[in-house]
């Protein structure tokens, strides 16, 4: 099983959500405990099997233990889609393994570069088993 | 779990398809706010008419050349109707018989006709509105060439009648308020309603 090719789904103009699909970017991401940390910016899909593997994730300033981000710059995490659950009523999206407060263990997104140990290091901060991201 | 698709874009209708949508939907108001006043356009031609009760065979070819029933005897003699002038009634009774034998078979195609069946019509429609500025004179002068066309297509043996009706036409004021002016008026009517009711047979039976 090949890695699937990621790319934002802003960069790829001839694609959009699928009909019915609602679209997180804008969601708010609250933590097991409900509280808000961070905001879904940018999706990261795979175009040959036409599905999000990610959501990328703005991180608010100032959660406990998080390090302030350099100016002009934003502390950025990616979750797996299979890590959250939506709600559309609410236009949020729940993560239970994580809260506002044990967000700093969860390892930042540095660039656009997803290096296997970066996504092993996400599946053990998530305490998940590793997700299946081409069923 | 969560799952979120995302599919191809769907593609835009080529921007060359909304020019032409565009120009479609100018012409179309165009063509709605500078066709001409319906009132200009000529009379309708009534389709469905009553077979003549006389002794042609049907599916004969007489039968079938005479396409227009001869008027019926109470055309001469119907009374005014309202106000308006008993000439003018009469003609517009004999208006829709005079267009369908315009448009027999055998005598539409012919250029001549078509521009007097053309003329009539118009006259007559004015007439048909209450144009006050309508005059009966067209009407009845166009009634006559429209025969006329009629008689040098298909009836040469009509000449002198045709010939004789045109000039009565032309003799004719248009005007129809004085008693004289009336009986004038009428024959030249009864002379054109016998005149088509000739013409209605086939040629080859007219004389």
């Amino acid at each position: 099983m090949h890695a699937p090719i990621l790319r934002r789904l802003r960069d790829l103009p001839t694609f959009e959500m699928a009909t019915g699909d609602p679209d997180p970017r804008g969601w708010a991401v609250r933590g097991g405990d409900g509280q808000v940390f961070g905001t879904v910016t940018e999706l990261l899909v795979d175009p040959e099997s036409q599905r999000v593997l990610y959501l990328n994730v703005e991180l608010e300033r100032g959660l406990p233990g998080v390090p302030t981000p350099a100016p002009h710059t934003e502390t950025q995490i990616l979750l797996p889609l299979g890590a959250v659950n939506l709600d559309t009523e609410s236009s949020s999206l729940f993560v239970t393994a994580l809260r506002r407060d044990t967000v700093s263990s969860y390892p930042p997104f540095i660039d656009f570069i997803l290096p296997t140990e970066y996504e092993e290091a996400m599946l053990r901060a998530l305490r998940a088993q590793p997700i299946d991201n081409n069923p | 779990m969560a799952e979120l698709r995302i599919q191809p874009k769907k593609s835009a209708p080529s921007p060359w398809l909304l020019v032409a949508l565009a120009v479609v939907v100018l012409a179309a108001a165009a063509y709605f706010f500078l066709r001409p006043d319906p009132a200009d356009e000529p009379a309708p031609v009534p389709t469905a008419t009553s077979a003549p009760a006389d002794s042609l065979a049907p599916g004969s070819s007489a039968a079938e050349a005479r396409a227009t029933p001869p008027p019926s005897d109470s055309l001469e003699t119907s009374p005014p109707l309202g106000n308006t002038s008993p000439s003018r009634t009469q003609l517009l009774q004999l208006a829709p018989q005079l267009t369908q034998l315009a448009d027999r078979a055998d005598l539409r195609d012919d250029a001549t006709i078509r521009e007097q069946r053309d003329n009539f019509t118009s006259a007559t429609s004015r007439l048909e509105d209450n144009d006050p500025a309508a005059s009966l004179r067209p009407g009845l002068v166009a009634a006559a060439n429209l025969l006329l066309a009629v008689q040098q297509k298909a009836y040469p043996n009509l000449e002198t009648e045709a010939n004789a009706l045109t000039l009565q036409a032309s003799e004719l004021s248009g005007r129809d308020a004085t008693p004289a002016e009336q009986t004038r008026n009428r024959e030249y009517l009864a002379r054109v309603a016998n005149l088509f009711n000739t013409m209605s047979y086939p040629a080859k039976d007219v004389l």
